[in-house]
Formats: structure tokens, sequence, C-alpha cells
């Protein structure tokens, strides 16, 4: 890659940006204009309200037997307006009057009462006033009567009562900063990051200038990492506008949040500015990451708007986390994108510097922009993203009007996908609640299987072509035998790792074995194999090394579908501690079935997977023998060299047959 | 100079199904040659000239350009031609100086070269008036003066032109076909598309008749009209695509 022309292509872009009205609007005004006007509004709404009800004056009526020198200390005090009624309480509760003084004597005791109205702001306001009056009141008779009997007033205080905050204002204002500004923060820097995002690709798409820019000599990762670039400038400089924004509106002392007021001092160092300013940097990067992605599918500016709204929820739905009580940033937090930015954020603003997790949150979002780009990158070369003209999935429901093809469309593939995960969710997992047995073959067979056959007979897919249906010969099946088994100890391995780095997980290992030990349910193996074994490896094998994985080869570079159709088979697990054990399987299947062409030995491999699992879960003898296959210890080395031998011979197998086949091709 | 070998392309539509916008292809032009494709609406011609241009891979087939193979070569071949089409439109926001300036730069040509160059373009092709200007405020004709520019402003041996008179009067159509016919003065290739006849046999060497994606003949103008004993190239075609299957 040749950084000059990235240089060249970023500054151009930007100088293009900054003429576009659009984006300079969301750019520089929004930020600015937004955080002054919202304090102001915010501030003067609260502060109105209570200086409102303090300018008032109390009404209140008094009983006539209330001595003098308490009725003149209310009639000196403001704050009350005395009133005559013949009811008081009636009064009261008429709202004619707020409070209603009177004296009792109860059991020789005497007793003065206040009446007032609890559900009402105004009449407890009038109580307070009230109270205050009656304990000066209380302590003037008390003194008035020690100085009578010649006793020093001091003995009614033998001590004072104090409580101390111990956060300082800085640290009460950043709680209440610390959770508005991340999302303040994340929102406009997303509409920031918006327009530039939109209008460099789908809108240089729309105005025909992509072509010009293909017929130039510069690789389109260029080209792409010079809008990249320029994307993240602007989403950068709306952060950091909105900080600036801020800062002056806090210390021009333009906000007064009611009686907070002074507790809120803005408290941020300059050290901790600087931290916000650096942290601004990896969600530039991510957001405009995962905007461009997006838009780049998008032949349209309007289109371009429609895909980006559900990405700008997706990321302004984690940003709330901040909002949480209780939750804080930790090291599995620290790798989710936006997650980790509006904790990093609080935290900050209370002051904290936790340097690792601050390296942390770096590394997670500039890997994942960086995996966007890359992605972005490989999907840039394919014609149907650059110059898409054919339609998206399309419903048409009139089966005759629909024509045979060869597989499906990818966008049509990861709708089906979609489908199927949905079903999974709201019919799979409450038939599993209710049955483990029974919710497993309906999930694999009604839900998984049915709508794959139904989906390729209703569009009239090739189904041999769609499922990979192409026999396998027995180099092919041998390969994966031994592929199979060797994966099993990988996965171990992977397992232990990431037992490992994230203890936290251990918890969800737990709970996985709870779901996978059915014991409770005696069965016969036989019965338990086709249930855990054969089913999943017939219907997810359709679903994945089948649809998906025929629909998608067309369209992305052999090694990407393997890896993407891989982290989908994760994703369909939807458990976070499988998520990366089964994607790795995922992607040995999908490796094997694209090498083969055939999708029957990765049924196999499947298979001989859940077999396996399922046997050792199911005898404790076995698993006491050796401890390490279900993950209680490290695999021992002898084991583990032996495992990775027979995955090398495996693979080596299927990639002589591979050649093999190449050559009889030809 | 170009030569195709089968090269064809395919489009994939989920309404209109398979599209074969262009039949396997051979053709081989020139040095210096100025070659016309001429076809109706659909014919295939953009398809052809955005694939020799690298804009579109081909689905099968390949073609050397210069010598220099169209599916290894892709970054040498777009230094050795300059493409325009109706697709290739450009920068609203940019001035055409600022634009040429951007492009030179992409063609790694340095700023004093670009500077001579650019001098040199805009008195050639009248453009001083409105160099400044944003591109998005131009006329027809004098953002189509602009792609011209774009198009040779490295220099390149190779133009492929696809309707570079599309839309624009009789004094601007005359400036690019002057243009045209000056550039093979010296020693240009020139491929160019169009579906007027006139310009077609005002200007070129060779002709190849395109429809549906099939080149149905190449040849010379005159050799055309004497294979179907007709005067104007309108009838010649239409005498073609009647015997066309
Ligand atoms: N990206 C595409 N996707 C699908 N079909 C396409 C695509 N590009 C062109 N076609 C189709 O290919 C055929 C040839 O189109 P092409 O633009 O090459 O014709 P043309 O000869 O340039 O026509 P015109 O004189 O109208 O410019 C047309 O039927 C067109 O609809
Ligand atoms: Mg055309």
């Amino acid at each position: 890659m040749n950084w000059n022309k990235v240089n060249i292509v970023y500054l151009k872009e930007i100088k293009d940006t900054l003429r576009d009205k659009r984006t300079v609007m969301m750019m520089i005004l929004v930020p600015i204009l937004l955080y002054p006007l919202l304090f102001m509004i915010m501030g003067q709404l609260m502060t109105a309200g209570t200086k409102k009800l303090e300018a008032q004056k109390s009404r209140i009526a008094l009983n006539d037997s209330l001595p003098g020198v308490l009725i003149d200390m209310i009639r000196e005090n403001k704050d009350f307006d005395i009133q005559s009624v013949d009811n008081p309480v009636e009064s009261l509760k008429a709202k004619e009057i707020q409070g209603f003084l009177t004296k009792k004597i109860i059991n020789d005791t005497l007793q003065y009462v206040v009446y007032y109205d609890g559900a009402l702001d105004k009449s407890r306001l009038c109580e307070d006033r009230l109270t205050g009056i009656l304990n000066r009141y209380l302590r003037q008779e008390q003194e008035q009567l020690l100085l009578h009997n010649k006793v020093d007033t001091s003995v009614l205080e033998p001590f004072e009562i104090h409580s101390k905050n111990i956060a300082p204002p800085s640290r009460m204002g950043g709680m209440l900063l610390g959770s508005m500004i991340p999302l303040i923060l994340i929102v406009t820097m997303v509409l920031g990051a918006m327009y530039p995002a939109i209008d460099l690709t789908a809108g240089e798409k729309e105005r025909g200038t992509l072509e010009t820019i293909l017929t130039i000599p510069i690789q389109r990762l260029e080209l792409l990492f010079g809008k990249f670039l320029t994307v993240t400038t602007t989403a950068f400089i709306t952060g950091l506008l909105n900080l600036a924004s801020m800062i002056l509106v806090y210390t021009s002392g333009m906000v007064q949040i009611g009686k907070l007021s002074e507790l809120m001092e803005f408290g941020i160092t300059p050290y901790g500015l600087l931290w916000l300013i650096v942290s601004l940097i990896p969600f530039a990067l991510f957001i405009s990451a995962a905007i461009i992605s997006v838009c780049l599918f998008a032949r349209s500016f309007k289109e371009a708007q429609n895909f980006v709204t559900p990405v700008y929820l997706l990321i302004m739905f984690p940003s709330f986390i901040a909002f949480m009580p209780g939750v804080e940033l930790n090291r599995t937090l620290a790798m989710i994108p936006v997650v980790n930015i509006s904790l990093l954020f609080r935290e900050i603003f209370l002051n904290n510097y936790p340097l690792g997790l601050i390296a942390f949150t770096f590394l997670a979002n500039s890997f994942v922009a960086m995996l966007f780009i890359i992605i972005v990158v490989k999907l840039f070369h394919v014609e149907s993203v650059l110059f898409g003209e054919n339609q998206p999935f399309q419903l048409s429901l009139k089966r005759s009007h629909i024509r045979p093809a060869p597989s499906f469309q990818p966008s049509s593939a990861l709708l089906i996908f979609a489908l199927v995960m949905l079903l999974l969710f709201y019919i799979g997992y409450f038939a599993q609640i209710k049955s483990i047995v029974w919710g497993l073959v309906i999930t694999e067979w009604a839900l998984i299987c049915l709508p794959v056959i139904l989906l390729i007979w209703f569009f009239k897919v090739n189904i041999k072509q769609t499922l990979n249906l192409k026999k396998a010969n027995w180099t092919a099946f041998l390969g994966t035998v031994f592929t199979g088994i060797g994966a099993l100890g990988v996965m171990v391995w992977v397992s232990r790792l990431q037992m490992e780095i994230f203890p936290e997980y251990q918890e969800l290992v737990e709970s996985m074995e709870k779901i996978l030990n059915i014991s409770t349910t005696p069965l016969h193996p036989a019965i338990g194999l086709f249930i855990f074994a054969f089913s999943p490896a017939i219907c997810e094998e359709m679903l994945f090394r089948g649809l998906l994985l025929s629909s998608l080869k067309k369209h992305m570079p052999g090694w990407m579908v393997i890896v993407f159709v891989g982290f989908l088979f994760g994703v369909f697990h939807v458990h976070l501690y499988r998520i990366v054990p089964t994607a790795l399987l995922g992607i040995l299947f999908t490796y094997i079935v694209f090498r083969t062409g055939s999708i029957w030995p990765s049924i196999l491999a499947h298979f001989i997977n859940n077999s396996v699992v399922y046997l050792l879960v199911n005898s404790p003898t076995l698993v006491e023998k050796i401890p390490w296959l279900i993950g209680e210890s490290w695999p021992t080395l002898k084991a583990t060299l032996i495992m990775i031998t027979l995955m090398i011979f495996g693979i080596a197998l299927i990639e002589m047959r591979a050649k093999n086949q190449i050559m009889d091709d030809k | 100079m170009i030569t195709t070998y089968d090269i064809s392309k395919t489009f994939y539509d989920s309404k209109r199904g398979e599209i074969h916008a262009v039949c396997p292809t051979s053709i081989a032009i020139r040095k210096s040659e100025i070659f016309g494709l001429l076809g109706p609406n659909g014919a295939g011609k953009t398809t052809l000239l955005r694939m020799l241009s690298t804009v579109l891979s081909p689905t099968t087939g390949t073609a050397t350009i210069n010598s220099l193979n169209l599916l290894k070569n892709q970054e040498q071949i777009k230094k050795n031609i300059g493409f325009l089409s109706g697709n290739t439109r450009l920068y609203g926001r940019l001035s055409p100086r600022e634009l040429l300036d951007y492009f030179g730069a992409l063609y790694e040509i340095s700023p004093q070269q670009i500077k001579i160059r650019t001098t040199k373009i805009f008195d050639m092709l009248d453009m001083w008036e409105f160099v400044d200007q944003r591109i998005e405020k131009l006329s027809t004709g004098q953002t189509q003066k602009t792609s011209v520019a774009r198009t040779i402003l490295h220099d390149p041996p190779i133009y492929i032109l696809d309707e570079p008179t599309l839309g624009l009067d009789i004094l601007t159509g005359r400036t690019i076909i002057q243009f045209i016919r000056d550039s093979a003065a010296q020693g240009k290739t020139i491929l160019f598309s169009t579906h007027y006849m006139e310009e077609a046999e005002m200007l070129c060497d060779r002709i190849a008749l395109m429809h549906q994606g099939e080149i149905l003949d190449i040849d010379t103008l005159d050799n055309l009209k004497i294979k179907k004993n007709k005067y104007h190239l309108a009838d010649v075609f239409m005498a073609f695509i009647k015997e066309a299957p």
C-alpha cells in the first residue's frame, strides 16, 4: 500500500467533505450548539421549578391559643401569609391554605401540631417552614428556662453531629456527567461520521464518480483507507468540538442545575481531558469503519441512510450501559466496542485512569475497526457490491414468477440465516426449556431443516448445487475422520485457554454442562446419538455448509467465506462461551466442504464431533481417567501432539484430494 | 494495441436472469487507429469498453492492451489508457483545476509537470473561462471538456471513449471530434463507441458493428458499404441486423 496515495486521497476527501454543507452542519454546528442549548434549557427548567416554589409564601392558619411570642415570630417571617379561616382542617383539605398550626394538651403534655397535606409540594414546604420556626421557638424556650435556673445553655449540646460527604464535588459532577456525556458524545460522533461516510461511499456511487476513480491507478485499499481516515477525522473533530463546547458551558457557569449547582463544579483535570481526547480516537475508528462498511452496500444516498439507521441504534443502545449503576469497566467489557468507550468515558470523568483497561479498549476498538476495513476491502473488489444493480432479496410471493437459479443470492442467504435465528429464539429455546429432548428434535428438524428445504423448493434453486450434494470419495472421508478427531483436541485447547484468560466464564461453562448433561432423562444411547449427533450433523450442515456456503462462495474470496460461515456457525450457538470454539469448528467444517465440494464429509465430521462429546458427558468413568477431555486441566503434551498430527494428516489428505480433483476437472 | 480474446460479460439480475451483455468477442485494434464501436442502445458497447478499461472484470476470456494482460497488469493498463464514459463523472465540489491536480497526483505526476500539462490542455480545449468554478455549476459542454481533460491528463497512448459527444451541442461536439482527429494524428490509438452514424462515418478508420452483445462485422467503412451495397452506414447497419439470427 502506498501511503502517499492514501494521503492524497485523504486530503482531497477532507476538502470535498468540508465543502458539503450537510456534513459541516452535523460536524460543527450541532455539537457546538447542542450543549449550551441542552443545558440552558435543562438548567432553567430545574431551577425554575424550585425557585418558583420557594418564592411563594405559604398560606397558613393559626390557632388563637398560640403564645404571642410564637405568633410574632411567624409574623416577622416573610414566608408566611396568615389567613383567618373558620375551619382550618377543611380549608387545608380544600387547598385554600397549606398549613395549620395549633396547640394541644394531651396527657398533660403540651403539643404543637402542624397540619399539612403530604401529597402537595407546597404544603410539604409549608410544613418544613413551620417546623423550622417551632424548633427555633423550642430552643428559645429551653434557653430561657435554663437561664432562669442559672444553668449554662451548653448542656443542651453535649456534642454536635456532622455528616461529611467524601466525594469531592468533581466526583459528584462526574457521576452525572459521566453518564450523560458518553451518550451525547457517542450520538454526536455518529452523526458527525454519518454524512461523510454516506457521501464518500454511496454518494460517490450515486454521482458516478466511483467509476472514474476506478480507472485510475490506485489500489482499492488505498482509496478506502483515505476515505476511512477522512470519516475518522470528522468523527474525531465532532467529538473534540463536543467536548470543547461542553467544557465551555460548564466552566462558564451557564448552567445551574437546581440545588446541585454548587456540587456540580466541573472537575475534570487536564490529565483527564487528555485521556478523554485520546479515547475519542479508537471510537472514531470504530464507528467510521462500521458505518462505511454498511454504506458501501447502498446504491444511493437514501438507501445508505436506511442502512445506517439500524447501525446507529446498535451503536447507541450499548452506550446506555454507562447509565446503569454498578456496571464498571472490566476486561470482558473492555472487549466490547461502544460499551467499553462509554464506560471508559465515565471512569475518566470520575478521575480514574485504568491504564490497562484503556489499552484494552484501544486495542479492541482498533482491532474491530481493522476487521471491518479488511472485510470491506475484500468486498470492495466484488463487482456486485461496487456496481450492484441487482435488487436485494425480493419476496415475490407468486412462485410462478420466480426463475430457477443455481443458488441463493448472498443477501437472501443471510436473511434466511436471520430467519432461522429468530425461529430459534422464539420457538426453539422455548421448546428446549419445556423438554430438552423434544426441544432439540424440533429445533433441528422443524426450525432448521424444514425451512431450508421449503425455501429451496419455493425459490426454485438448484438443490444439488445449493446443498453441495456432490459425491465425495474415500480419501476425502478418511481425511475428514482424521481432521475431525484431531480437531477435538484443538477444541479442548481453545476452551481451556479461554477459561484461563476469562475466568469469569467459569459459571457459563457450568451452566452449559447442565444443558448437555441429560443424565436426568435416561435415554437409550442410540436415541441419544440420534438427537445430539445425527440430527445436528444433518440439519445444521444443510444450513451452514449447504445453503450459506454455496450462496456466499461466489461473492467472497475463499478464505473469507470459510471464516465467515464458521463465524456464523459460532454465532448460531448463541453461547458466549461456545462462540469461539464452535466458530473454529465451523471454520474447519466449512473448509472441508469448500475443498472437497461435497457436504457429506462435513456431515460425518459433525457427527463424529457431537457423538464424542455426547459419549464423554454421559460416561463419567472415562472423564475421570482423562480429565483434560472436558477442559478440567490442560491436555497432556503427548495427547496434544497426537491430535495435531492427526489433524495435519487429515488436512493433507483433503488437500491432496482437492488437488487431484482440480486435475480431474481439467 | 488492443487485442481481445473471446472476452465476454454476463450479468446476473434477479429479475431478468442471466444477461449476456457481451458475447465472446475477439477484436484487434492497431496502433494510431480510430476504431469505432457502433450499435444501438443495449448493444453492449459500454460493457465492452468498461471491461477493457479494467472497471469490470470479464466473465470469460481476456485481452491485451499495449501488450499488457488485462487480468494481470491492471495498474499498468490504467496508466496506458484514458477512459471516458457516461458513467465516469466528476467530483462536483471541486473545480476543474483542483480535479486535475488531484488525479495528476494519483497518477504520480510531479506538481510542475501537472502545471505544464494542465496549461496545455486548458489551452487546447479552451477551458480557461471556467477552470476555477465548481464542476457542479458547469454546463454539460464544459463538464464534458473537463472529463476529456481528465481522460488525457496523463498522456496515455490509448483513449477509450464511450459516446464522447452524447448530449453535446454541435459546436462542442465538433471540438471533441476535432480533438479525436488531432490525437490520432499524434499517434494515439482511439477506441470509441457511438450510435451516431455520421460520427462514425466522419471519424473511423475501421468500424465494428455491435448488436445484442455480438459483433456482426468489423471492417473499413468503404468495405462495409460494398459488402451490403448500400451508401449510408445506417442502411448498412440495418442490413446486418436483418441478417443476424
Ligand atoms: N451492472 C449491470 N447489471 C446488470 N445488467 C447490466 C449491467 N450493465 C449493463 N447491463 C445490461 O447489459 C446490456 C448491455 O448494456 P450496455 O450498457 O453495455 O449497452 P450500450 O451498448 O452501452 O447501450 P447504450 O447505447 O444505451 O449506452 C443491457 O441489456 C444492460 O441492461
Ligand atoms: Mg452505453
